[in-house]
């Protein structure tokens, strides 16, 4: 891009966006594989949100911290995206589906039918919890919901994930 | 039955497929699109490498040979180096930020600012800088005209932060361009070679080097870039 024919003002800001997608991406597409399971959705998933942040990205730097804007936008979006039943034809991974063989890949699947068990928020707010080491109030905010809510639904998804017996499987080993 | 920490290193254990963003922004229709997109990668990776450089302040980087210059409202500015990317133990947990108060700035005005870091993760960490924070001024194309006066080695500071915590960092730069290596000593710099930025628009991004404790592999923080707006002399 060829920055003498843009406005300087955007030439920075564009700058510190692309700064900040190679800072971020590769954290932010594991988080998304989880959330669906999915290479291509995985991608997307955080394609879409960059979207959305790029758009507001000025405002971004001045009001937020960036990575957990981005965050938050990939949590929501994913969460309204299933509900709309744009991600549930993909619930079904290409990876799980696959013939991998090798311990790496049947880990990815176990663990991966397991969070496929649960409804969308539970799962993301599991792997905020547990993934990303956030704190329940850290979980609230990103997700937009009440610490109460947080605590509900980790305590339900771990009811849940405890009755997967794959997973017990997977700890013995 | 499985437990909290269970679960937590059953995630942790998992290796998701290689995953990858080739990405570019349209300005001109303020999309973004990372797909068939001409990849961005090469360009940040060589940015990245100066965050190896930066904790060391190899300002052999700055040479007179490898130095370059740009346009900015038409002055020509010496450039030092470019925006080194967040790097160590602690990219994903510290975030940082700079504050610079408000107030009209002038050319070759010195500037206090504050950089804070917060960890937002669970749990403690720990951020042992050798340098005191360092400020660099950014082009309105991204590039770096300006920088703190140069650190100083083994002067600096450690920062433990429980989950939650903040630390302020001060930092100070005088808006002048880039120094130049002297004459006699291309290894040392000349701070009297450097000449006050031009009115314009900048950016202050704020830095500060992570030493971690195990002593081998230094990082990075850097800031979301501030906008500041040097007034024409008084």
């Amino acid at each position: 891009m060829d920055a003498s024919t843009t406005d300087p003002r955007s030439s920075v800001l564009l700058t510190c966006f692309e700064y900040f997608v190679a800072t971020h991406s590769q954290s932010l597409l594991r988080s998304a594989w989880f959330l669906t399971g999915d290479s291509y959705e995985a991608e997307n998933l955080v394609q879409s949100s960059l979207t959305k942040v790029w758009s507001r990205w000025e405002h971004v730097t001045h009001e937020w911290n960036p990575e957990a804007y981005v965050r938050r936008t990939m949590y929501t979006t994913y969460i309204s995206a299933w509900r709309r039943n744009r991600l549930r034809r993909h619930e079904s991974p290409t990876e799980t589906q696959s013939q991998e063989f090798d311990s790496a890949s049947l880990v990815r699947q176990v663990v991966w039918a397991a969070l496929k068990s649960l409804p969308p928020r539970q799962r993301a707010v599991i792997l905020l919890r547990y993934l990303e080491d956030r704190s329940e109030t850290q979980t609230a905010q990103l997700l937009g919901i009440s610490v109460g809510s947080v605590k509900s639904h980790t305590s339900r998804a771990l009811k849940a994930l405890r009755k997967t017996q794959s997973l017990a499987h997977l700890l013995e080993e | 039955m499985i437990s909290e920490h269970d679960i937590r290193r059953i995630l942790h254990s998992v290796e998701p497929p290689a995953l990858s963003l080739p990405a570019v922004v349209d300005q001109s229709e303020s999309t973004y699109s990372t797909r068939g997109a001409r990849p961005v990668w090469p360009l940040l990776a060589a940015l990245s490498v100066l965050a190896l450089l930066i904790p060391v302040m190899s300002w052999a980087i700055w040479s007179g040979d490898e130095s370059s210059s740009l346009g900015t409202g038409g002055t020509e500015l010496d450039t030092c180096g470019s925006l080194p990317s967040v790097a160590g133990p602690h990219s994903d947990t510290v975030s940082t930020r700079v504050d610079v108060p408000g107030g009209d700035l002038y050319p070759g005005d010195s500037v206090s600012a504050t950089i804070t870091l917060t960890n937002a993760s669970t749990s403690a960490a720990v951020v042992i800088s050798d340098m005191p924070g360092t400020l660099l001024v950014l082009s309105p194309t991204g590039e770096v005209v300006g920088l703190s006066v140069l650190p100083v080695p083994a002067v600096g500071a450690q920062h433990d932060l429980q989950p939650g915590d903040s630390a302020e960092v001060p930092a100070s730069i005088s808006l002048k361009g880039c120094p130049l290596p002297r004459t006699d000593d291309p290894t040392q710099f000349d701070e009297s070679t450097r000449v006050a930025l031009p009115a314009g628009t900048y950016y202050l991004v704020g830095i500060v080097l992570d030493l971690p404790s195990d002593g081998l592999t230094r990082g990075v923080l850097v800031s979301a870039p501030v906008q500041i707006e040097v007034l024409p002399p008084r």
